[in-house]
């Protein structure tokens, strides 16, 4: 491709590795202390429970579902929030004249951010979790026997196999596995949505998208809920709703395509001064 | 060689910056910073003392070439011509004989001033 | 080499720059002169494709600065007014940004960071501002874009700072270079120039290289002109 050169790419990613190193280094160690805090905080609480007697003993792996949830959840909010920092380089005038004067292509500099925040972004929380286990592991160990020490991350697998299993017993296997790709495909086009909201507006830009997400998301349900009243769900089988679960998986993977490229177009026809980013 | 300025040459008005330029390069022949057959500093290193224009200074560079005081050897730079110091000592006589003379005479009849009053202070400075 | 071609360009009612025109020809050092707020930065930036003209086009070599093509951006470099440098080292700077432009030159930053005085490394964010402009510009010279520019250069630089930029520009500058500079601060460039222009908010009032036969008194020249213009 005549817009993409290799050496020239990797030129960026070192050039704005370099520069950046300080912001990607605090977002880095802000996700990994929310992460290894919560993880803290859900520890403590067991324990108090525990001692209020109120719990079973403190070395329950149940216990610990709702940590991993809690992570989990979290983890997919900072890697919403990163992906809403695709184009930090802009926030400031300055920046915003040394980002697009640099002689590199669009195409090169839109590739390097995504990597940077969206699959960096998956990576810097996967770490988070990592030491959030370890953070659980050494509090447990000061706590309670070491026969009764276990994994935060080993209980997620432990849960997700069970209930795969559950599911294949009962037949909704297939649920199970639409249910997945649905959430998959909301999740890519969640972060392209994200994406395409820092491409509008470089500043306080996270807060808004989610306002326009959330109202367009309302929108969505009153859509649902009229053409629910209008009857168009009557004859709904089993079947049916299967089939609309994974029609909506790919309408999403599609509007992720379109907000990825749209958000692509967006940042090769920045400005330096705009109405909405001065 | 670079010289080293510690105040910048003040330019005037009355004439073309080229010429000023010239005349400081002249002055500094004249007092023997550069010795006939040696080299003067280039141009670039002489627009960056005067802090102007390299154009500019070029353009000081080849009057000064047209008026046989410097001569050029491709890629060596510029060089003073033999005789040069002469030439200059006595163009600047000449200009001073037929510009500031006349000058001072009307000032003088201007303001009044005798020669009689000229001499004595002349005297006066040891000359 | 750069053409302007009737812009137009302005900011919701207001228009900066009605039908505007002009020419950069390869080498030597423009002087943009107008007062502050008549559109001069908006200018540097529609020619760096910051900006996109409303109408017309600015192209440099016959490309269209907006399409942001790096073969072309590789041949411009900007000074802006202002600017924060990243935390890092001078050295570590260099090394990441001289891949994006061919004809960098060390000897060049060498001889720029000499004039003024400044060290040969520094770690850049503790710099105050006459430092990072100074650092700045000769990165900027050291770069050799065919196409340099620079907004308001002198603007924070004290008195013998001022002094040091024109050696700098003298020593750092190179052969068919076009160097562009605006600013309202008419006697730190005058003797700089080769060309000048004059604007005000409504559009150019001279635009004509500078007679080197004749004394020019390029402040009197910039002041007179604004006011035949009804400053």
């Amino acid at each position: 491709m005549k817009n993409f050169n290799m050496q020239r790419f990797m030129d960026y990613a070192r050039y704005d590795s370099t520069i950046n190193k300080t912001y990607y280094r605090n977002m880095s160690l802000m996700a990994v202390l929310t992460l290894m805090g919560l993880t803290l905080v859900g520890f403590i609480g067991r324990w108090g429970m525990y001692k209020m007697k109120m719990g079973s003993s403190m070395g329950d792996p149940t216990d610990a579902t709702i940590t991993i949830i809690v992570l989990v959840a979290a983890a997919s909010i900072l890697t919403t929030i990163f992906a809403g920092c695709t184009f930090h380089n802009l926030r400031t005038k300055q920046g915003r004249i040394f980002e697009l004067t640099l002689p590199a292509s669009t195409l090169e500099k839109y590739v390097w951010h995504l990597m940077a925040c969206i699959v960096g972004g998956h990576l810097v929380c996967c770490a988070g979790i990592v030491l959030s286990d370890v953070l659980n592991a050494i509090l447990g160990v000061i706590t309670y026997p070491l026969d009764q020490q276990f994994s935060l991350i080993a209980q997620w697998f432990h849960n997700t196999r069970m209930m795969s299993e559950l599911s294949a017993k009962t037949g909704l296997d297939s649920v199970l596995y639409s249910l997945g790709l649905v959430t998959l495909c909301y999740t890519f086009f969640s972060l392209s949505f994200y994406v395409l909201g820092n491409s509008f507006k470089y500043r306080y830009n996270v807060i808004l998208t989610y306002a326009v997400q959330q109202a367009l998301s309302f929108v969505l349900y009153i859509i649902l809920i009229i053409m629910g009243a209008m009857g168009w769900f009557k004859d709904f089988t089993p079947g049916n709703f299967l089939a609309s679960m994974d029609y909506s998986a790919l309408v999403c993977f599609l509007l992720g395509i379109l907000c990825f490229w749209y958000a692509y177009v967006r940042f090769g026809k920045a400005v330096v001064t705009s109405r909405m980013n001065k | 060689m670079l010289l080293h300025i510690r105040n910048v040459m003040e330019f005037k008005e009355s004439k073309a910056i080229y010429l000023q330029i010239a005349d400081y390069l002249m002055n500094q022949i004249l007092h023997g910073t550069f010795r006939e057959g040696e080299r003067i500093i280039s141009v670039r290193e002489c627009a960056a003392d005067l802090e102007v224009n390299v154009n500019t200074c070029m353009r000081a560079y080849e009057w000064l070439c047209q008026q046989q005081v410097i001569f050029t050897k491709r890629g060596l730079g510029y060089f003073v011509c033999e005789g040069a110091q002469k030439a200059i000592l006595r163009e600047q006589q000449e200009e001073f004989m037929n510009e500031t003379i006349p000058g001072l005479a009307s000032k003088m009849r201007a303001l009044g001033i005798s020669i009689e009053e000229l001499v004595a202070r002349l005297k006066d400075t040891g000359i | 080499m750069l053409e302007i071609r009737n812009i137009t360009f302005g900011y919701d009612k207001k228009v900066v720059l009605n039908d505007f025109s002009m020419k950069l020809e390869n080498g030597g050092v423009y002087g943009l002169l107008g007062k502050n707020g008549t559109g001069k930065s908006t200018l540097l930036y529609l020619i760096m494709g910051l900006l996109r003209p409303k109408s017309g086009e600015v192209l440099f070599n016959g490309q269209n600065t907006f399409g942001r093509n790096p073969d072309v951006l590789k041949h411009m470099f900007i000074v802006p007014e202002e600017y924060d440098l990243p935390n890092t080292t001078l050295s570590a700077y260099i090394k990441r940004i001289r891949p994006f432009y061919p004809n960098f030159d060390e000897q060049i930053l060498k001889d720029c960071l000499e004039v003024f005085e400044m060290p040969a490394d520094v770690n850049m964010k503790s710099l105050s501002m006459g430092q990072k402009k100074k650092i700045y510009i000769s990165l900027a010279l050291a770069i050799r874009a065919e196409l340099l520019v620079m907004d308001e250069p002198t603007n924070g630089l004290d008195i013998p700072a001022k002094s040091q930029f024109r050696k700098a520009i003298a020593r750092g500058m190179s052969e068919n270079q076009t160097i562009l500079i605006s600013t309202h601060q008419v006697r730190d460039v005058e003797l700089l120039l080769d060309h000048v222009t004059i604007i005000n908010q409504h559009g150019v009032l001279l635009n004509e290289p500078i007679n080197t036969e004749e004394p020019t008194d390029l402040e009197k020249l910039f002041l007179d002109t604004l006011a035949t213009a009804g400053e």
